[in-house]
């Protein structure tokens, strides 16, 4: 359960478990409750083009599968992955045929190992022992699977499949994986692989990481941790990585009664919390308290620029909003600009003097057709400007939704005006995509409605432009210092 | 998880019931608790028991990584406090020092606010009278009165997961409650221990404080990376603690210092250590 083991698996290995040319399920069932048929069900569901197999011990076929009663039975050369759900005690035999059948990787989901006692124990070191012996990388055991986008795989006994992205996940509890992958799912912003790694008996988190660092399908990575074994070299290898590519990380077991769960949970010996955090400020990792913040952590990161500066501009359309925006930045290592003055004698002429001509860039109702656009191209165009935090996008369309509802629609000039409504909203939403990519800035967009209507205009367009629409401007302020104190770690490291 | 927090924050803090008026000034009166109370210890499982060097040379030895301490004087007689009092200027502290010496506030053995030849000679001969033979050989160390109303710890510790680890924490009597402290695995970077200060919370501390200028952040930054550097030199150190850190005028300085290291004879192996222990021996038998 180590999650500093270093790992003796090549590129190769990985690539076996994460673009296999063909994969076979072992243990495949008949019945829709098992792991074997659900593991199957999500891999043949999820659009994998590579070819699939299984065994079953009475070669039945399971969802169109002709299975096979042993992997010998398996042509040799075509399957790089086994997926196995048969029982503890049958997989060392397993692993010795797939070996020769030259498969390079083996996901084991089967419990019954290191997390069961002296027997377990025992079993486990005889899995990688012969893993080891066959050349095979093995992840898991006691592990939910692996999503590996860029080859449509969905190998795993449990949902999501998440849209395809560049979020690498490497999780040591499984849940964790589905948690954020439920986030991507919800919020559209893509996964590129995911993995649990299980009791990680001979592949741990590290190892994964690791491969995403190097993995050009991969931007960012997000890993949840419980235990550390060997804080050390742990600290060593995430620095690495963090070298390469920000990574971001929730750790179970911060409190006590935490670390005594975790303790439980993966066997492993917890430190004092505050040493793991500072160790992950000076290696350069971003640390999440929740998971929620880890997931728009890396989201932020997969699908914004990284700011150059902490000077962020907020932009709303009313007051209120703007005023908790500063609150947040305050309380953050952000700081909110003072508007130079010849921004704001630019701003001056698209805007009646009611303005609030400081920031938060208060709009007041002022906005016309353009307003919104041309304001936020031109904040984002000056000089002193590192990031832009929006506020307001959907109110429009949220109107709208009520008067389509409403019995009045489509009478009294209601359906153009929630045309119109909703038109800008989707303008507004990808103006700040387009001008944040023009300029290199974050942008971000931040209103409840991306949660509470997520159907709305405006987080839709959001969506649709690839990027997180924040639920609360106090999640994208987080969001945007982990960006910021990447920014540093850079810095720092160049 | 306890034990280092106590670790680091010290232990019950014993406050003096003569004096204290923190309405204007924190008067530093001794060394405060230095965490190693039984409690504490019994935690330290996996460890063999340590040793701990004298206050005195615990700062012979971090002095040299540029730990910056008073200009204090070790003495091995009442005559020579005096001599020592009147070169450094009144008022003074005398505390007995000795290996073997802990406890040293419950045991009275810090002196404070010495305004005179005459109090410093009557005090300084009580502090000699009262050491008994457990103390083994003792001395006297006269250092200069400060007064100051910031103050921190700085230390390091052996992490059971992460090996030597420095700290930089808030002090005073509300340390523990308060528990505002930033830690870094060791060797730390110049940016490490500037990063270092800016985590803290209590960042209006760090600022311009009631009418004292701000702390110098190199200054203190060169505190930790002092630390930093100790124990890279000398892995048997185990433990360092330098509680309280006073700033005074905006500048750093330790008023204690102790060193714990995982040998009896740690320090010997090098000749520079030998030359120290030999000097604290030497004004000893003095």
């Amino acid at each position: 359960m180590s999650l500093t083991r270093s790992s003796t698996h090549t590129d190769a290995h990985f690539e076996a478990l994460f673009n296999p040319r063909g994969v076979v399920v072992a243990g495949a069932s008949t019945h829709p409750g098992k792991f074997g048929f659900v593991s199957l069900h999500n891999l043949l569901s999820s659009g994998y083009e590579g070819k699939v197999f299984a065994t079953n011990r009475d070669g039945a076929e399971v969802l169109g599968v002709q299975s096979v009663p042993s992997i010998d039975d398996l042509p040799e050369g075509e399957i790089d992955l086994v997926f196995v759900c048969t029982p503890a005690k049958a997989n060392v035999q397993l692993l010795r045929a797939c070996g020769g059948k030259g498969i390079k990787a083996a996901f084991i989901t089967s419990a019954g190992y290191g997390e069961a006692g002296p027997a377990g124990i025992e079993a486990q070191a005889e899995l990688v022992a012969v893993a080891a012996e066959e050349g095979i990388l093995l992840a898991g055991p006691n592990g939910q699977g692996v999503v590996s986008t860029p080859s449509s795989l969905c190998a795993q006994i449990v949902a999501p499949y998440p849209p395809r992205g560049v979020i690498g996940v490497a999780s040591q509890s499984g849940n964790f994986v589905s948690s954020f992958l439920n986030w991507s799912t919800q919020t559209g912003v893509g996964i590129s692989r995911a993995v649990s790694a299980g009791n990680a008996a001979a592949t741990a988190v590290p190892d994964f990481l690791e491969f995403y660092a190097n993995d050009p399908e991969t931007k960012v990575g997000l890993s949840y941790v419980e235990g550390i074994q060997d804080g050390r070299a742990f600290f060593e290898r995430m620095k690495a990585i963090a070298a390469k590519k920000p990574l971001v990380v929730v750790k179970g077991g911060a409190t006590a009664g935490g670390a005594q769960a975790a303790a439980s949970h993966t066997g492993s010996l917890a430190s004092d919390d505050r040493v793991f955090d500072g160790a992950m400020r000076q290696a350069g990792v971003i640390r999440a308290s929740t998971v929620e913040e880890a997931f728009e952590a890396a989201a932020t990161f997969a699908t914004q620029p990284i700011p150059r500066g902490n000077q962020v501009v907020v932009m709303t359309t009313a007051g209120g909003w703007g005023v908790v925006t500063a609150d947040a930045i305050h309380q953050s290592d952000l700081e909110l600009l003072t508007l130079p003055e010849d921004l704001v004698d630019l701003i001056d002429t698209k805007l009646p003097p009611r303005w609030s001509k400081n920031n938060p860039v208060d709009l007041a109702g002022g906005e016309t057709r353009d307003t919104i656009p041309e304001v936020m191209e031109m904040i984002a165009s000056h000089h002193d400007v590192d990031a832009i935090i929006y506020l307001g996008l959907g109110i429009q369309s949220n109107q709208a939704k009520m008067m389509r509802q409403g019995h009045f629609y489509p009478d009294h000039g209601l359906e153009r005006i929630v045309d119109y409504h909703e038109r800008q909203d989707r303008r507004f939403a990808e103006a700040a995509a387009d001008i944040s990519e023009r300029t290199g800035k974050p942008i971000m967009t931040a209103s409840e409605i991306a949660i509470t209507d997520p159907d709305n205009a405006g987080p839709a367009a959001v969506r649709r432009s690839g990027r997180l629409c924040y639920a609360s401007a106090n999640r994208a302020v987080t969001a945007l210092e982990h960006l910021w104190h990447y920014r540093q770690f850079q810095q720092r490291a160049s | 998880m306890i034990f280092i927090l106590r670790r680091y924050l010290g232990g019950p803090f014993e406050l003096p019931t003569s004096h204290l008026d923190h309405r204007v000034w924190f008067e530093f009166w001794g060394p405060l608790g230095h965490g190693l109370d039984s409690a504490v210890m019994s935690n330290e499982q996996t460890s063999p028991p340590g040793t701990t060097l004298s206050e005195q040379q615990s700062k012979s030895l971090l002095a040299k990584y540029g730990v910056p301490f008073l200009d204090e004087r070790t003495v091995a007689s009442a005559p020579e406090a005096v001599s020592a009092a009147e070169e450094l200027g009144y008022p003074v502290v005398a505390k007995l020092n000795g290996e073997a010496i802990a406890h040293k506030t419950e045991r009275g053995l810090v002196r404070l606010n010495l305004g005179s030849a005459e109090a410093v000679n009557d005090a300084t001969t009580v502090l000699f009278d009262s050491a008994t033979e457990a103390d083994g050989e003792v001395s006297v160390l006269v250092a200069p009165m400060v007064r100051s109303n910031r103050e921190l710890i700085c230390g390091t510790s052996t992490d059971p997961q992460f090996g030597p680890t420095v700290l930089l924490g808030v002090g005073g009597i509300l340390a523990e409650a308060i528990a505002d402290v930033a830690i870094r695995l060791i060797p730390i970077t110049p940016q490490d221990a500037l990063e270092m200060i800016g985590d803290l919370k209590t960042q209006d501390l760090i600022g311009a404080f009631r009418g004292e200028p701000a702390i110098d952040r190199e200054q203190l930054a060169g505190v930790l990376l002092a630390l930093s550097a100790a124990v890279v030199a000398d892995p048997t150190i185990r433990s360092i603690d330098l509680n309280p850190v006073l700033i005074v005028d905006g500048m750093p300085v330790a008023v204690d210092a102790l060193v714990e290291t995982d040998e009896a004879d740690a320090l010997v192996e090098t000749d520079e250590a030998d030359a120290l222990v030999e000097t604290s021996d030497s004004e000893v038998a003095r």
